[in-house]
């Protein structure tokens, strides 16, 4: 019975063009539309580059400050990566056409001995340059401010300066655009609760005429249920995982470790195959509401994990907590950030180890809730 | 007028998505309900979010966070290794400091930030000039909080630069219109497809054929309820933004922010009318649908600003309607030619003709088919 079932319910999936529309192709089709948007965004704007500057300095002791600044000026203290790429301009004008051409972000000027600026926008990369002539002003006011006559009363006290180590964590890849592709993944995990609901849908006497035939058999309904469930689950995970290869080939970063990714797709399908599953057996309401409800809630999740707005899930973790800890959505991305940006494998175990515990009830309530349904009429 | 009738009939069907699809839209907009309208010319830094975690409770520390305090937004976290991972990589906070215990002797500090990027080294460089500033004040002579007073002076760059573009920050009115492209685009999809679709079924239509009622007739019709719908449904955005932005939509050029609508309405018929030459399952439809209005909303610079994209990207959104309409939006916005804007326009235009045109090739080709 258990391999009957198991064998139609596979032939059954396979053949849903629908459902493998929404967990296969239009993962692909997003997939392919999210590398092209967002692969670049984190490197090109997030991560350090040589700020481009125009500089037009007519006083010569301006200008040997400002170069020697600018020589010593790098990205990084261990770095030998200058900060600035510096354009000397011919006059202020070819400067400021530079400026307004926006090849360059901000344009170096002289008034008098002062070192100016003249930006057209306010931003990170502005803020530093801005640095640059705030260290060229504390320079010369210190090199012509006077020592002042000690307080007696106070006790003179030097500021102290030691170097700020940077505590690194994680693999290195901080790129926050990278939890679009995991939710998408996420998504095509909770997409599996479509077949889970047709699946629990036509399995009940009184919502089909499938059900109705089956229900009337002498078959045992958990082991058949199983098979059928189990069978599913497995083509599911295993078009999650197709997808999620293709992410990768086409720049994703899904991360190497194919076995653990197996795991994640294996235990999000079984939650979302368990979610549909649960639904569809809840209780007697039509079809087309337990659908919604199935769709609705799919996406729904899938918003509160950051499939639409990268920073909700930090939204939902400072309103109530408790939802990121059940979410089946964060489960399944928070498995890939666990993996592949955090090294973490225990946070990734206990992801897991919740999904599977959650399909597990899920399925269970779903099994118990369409026990010894008797109906008067059908 | 049995057709023009039976369109809206139709219609009817489908005004549950009709309203699951505005009410999302309307969700989205309220997000920016709080965002005003600020013409900004004078200098300000960037204000990263940090979170401090001092250890030393010395008075150098309480000078050390007194000025971040002065120049950034904190941020309290829990001191938990998740908790500041997270935070850090979900960019609730840009860094992390920790003033180690006896930070007063030996100025130990230590960070965590997203590594190598811009905002973490702007914050590097402002710890490490405050007290670069502190201790040349102090080996003066200087207390320490006239130090400190003498240092948040000398750090202060807002009499040092300019600038000379003028920043706009972008009101509701520009979030509901930038993103109308896409919602109209999965109104027509669902409202106007299904019921074209439903009127090119082989039966239906010869059952038409047959009837008294011209194909001219009949045309002219479906035409006529495809334009009723398009201005129903520009009106109610336009009603719906006033009613959310209120004044603050008539501050902006109005006439062009709704010329604009109606230029991309003229993609948005081509595009369905192409897409309900085929003979396709309603399923078939709101997947296809979803796909192009997606494409069409992330390559076109709606969802995500064309500044941030590649030039790969970019590129290719010139083939994009969605794109023209993003650029003429920005240059109502922003100011700009307004021959440039009317270009715009125009190239959206002829975007819809040629996709009626493919529509109707497509139409043609299936009755030659059908005979």
């Amino acid at each position: 019975m258990f391999l009957h079932s198991f064998k139609y319910n596979l032939l059954r999936t396979i053949r849903n063009k629908t459902q493998l529309f929404w967990s296969f192709l239009f993962t692909i089709a997003l997939g392919t539309i999210f590398c092209m948007v967002f692969s670049d965004i984190y490197e090109k704007n997030d991560v350090f580059h040589n700020i481009k500057v125009a500089a037009y300095i007519d006083e010569p002791i301006v200008k040997d400050v400002f170069k020697e600044i600018e020589e010593n000026a790098k990205n990084d203290s261990e770095s030998d990566e200058k900060l600035l790429e510096v354009t000397y301009a011919e006059s202020m004008d070819d400067a400021l056409k530079l400026l307004e051409d926006k090849e360059v972000i901000g344009v170096f000027y002289s008034e008098g001995y002062e070192l100016k600026l003249k930006l057209l926008t306010k931003g990170v990369s502005e803020s530093i340059l801005s640095q640059i002539v705030v260290e060229y002003h504390k320079m010369m006011s210190l090199q012509t401010s006077q020592p002042v006559n000690q307080d007696v009363s106070v006790e003179a006290v030097e500021y102290p300066i030691s170097e700020n180590k940077e505590i690194s964590f994680g693999t290195g890849n901080n790129d926050v655009f990278q939890q679009y592709f995991y939710n998408l993944i996420a998504m095509s995990c909770l997409f599996a609760s479509f077949v889970g609901l047709s699946f629990a849908i036509d399995t009940q006497a009184n919502l089909s005429t499938l059900g109705a035939r089956i229900e009337l058999g002498e078959n045992n309904k958990f082991v058949s249920a199983f098979g059928g469930l189990l069978s599913m689950i497995i083509v599911l995970s295993l078009l999650t995982f197709i997808a999620t290869i293709y992410l990768n080939i086409i720049g994703a970063k899904m991360g190497t470790q194919y076995q653990y990714i197996f795991l994640i797709t294996f235990a999000g399908n079984m939650l979302g195959v368990g979610f549909g599953y649960f639904i569809g057996k809840i209780s007697s309401l039509p079809r087309k509401i337990k659908e919604a409800i199935v769709t609705g809630g799919s996406l729904f999740l899938c918003f509160l994990s950051g499939l639409m707005i990268e920073d909700m899930r930090m939204r939902v973790e400072e309103v109530c907590p408790l939802i990121n800890k059940i979410n089946p959505a964060v489960l399944v991305s928070d498995s890939f950030v666990s993996l592949n940006q955090f090294g973490d494998m225990d946070r990734y175990m206990n992801n897991v180890i919740t999904m599977i515990v959650m399909a597990i009830v899920l399925i269970i309530a779903g099994l118990l809730l369409g026990r010894r349904k008797q109906y008067a009429s059908i | 007028m049995q057709v023009f009738k039976t369109f809206f009939r139709i219609t009817w069907k489908y005004k549950e998505a009709l309203l699951i699809y505005t009410g999302i839209f309307l969700v989205l907009m309220g997000m920016y309900a709080s965002s005003e309208t600020k013409n900004a010319t004078k200098f300000e830094t960037k204000k990263a979010k940090i979170t401090i975690f001092d250890h030393d409770n010395s008075e150098a520390s309480k000078y050390l966070t007194e000025y971040i305090k002065l120049s950034h937004d904190i941020v309290e976290l829990e001191d938990s290794e998740q908790d500041i991972e997270n935070a850090i990589l979900y960019q609730k906070v840009d860094y992390v400091l920790y003033i180690n215990e006896g930070y007063s002797k030996s100025g130990s500090l230590n960070n965590m930030k997203r590594s190598g990027t811009y905002i973490g080294l702007y914050v590097d460089n402002d710890i490490s000039n405050f007290q670069d500033t502190m201790k040349a004040l102090t080996e003066k002579g200087y207390s320490l909080e006239k130090a400190f007073d003498e240092t948040v002076k000398l750090l202060n760059p807002e009499d040092l630069v300019e600038i000379s573009g003028e920043t706009k920050q972008k009101n509701m009115v520009y979030y509901f219109y930038l993103y109308i492209p896409y919602i109209l685009l999965m109104l027509f999809f669902t409202g106007i497809g299904p019921v074209i679709m439903t009127f090119n079924k082989k039966e239906i239509s010869n059952r038409t054929e047959i009837s008294c009622l011209s194909i001219k007739k009949k045309t002219i019709q479906i035409i006529m309820g495809t334009l009723v719908l398009t201005v129903a449904m520009l009106v109610v955005f336009v009603l719906l933004s006033w009613i959310m932005c209120g004044e603050l939509l008539f501050e902006e050029d109005f006439i062009h922010i709704i010329l604009n609508a109606i230029a991309f309405t003229f993609v948005g018929i081509g595009m369905v009318s192409i897409l309900s030459g085929f003979d396709l399952s309603m399923d078939a439809v709101n997947g296809i649908s979803n796909i192009i209005s997606l494409a069409m909303a992330f390559l076109g610079g709606i969802f995500v600003p064309m500044d941030l994209l590649g030039n790969g990207v970019k590129f290719i959104s010139n083939f994009i309607p969605t794109h023209w309409y993003v650029v003429a939006h920005q240059i109502i916005f922003d100011g700009g030619s307004k021959t440039e804007l009317y270009k715009c326009y125009g190239y959206q235009v002829l975007f819809g003709i040629v996709f009626l045109s493919i529509a109707m090739l497509i139409a043609k080709k299936n009755r030659i088919q059908e005979a």
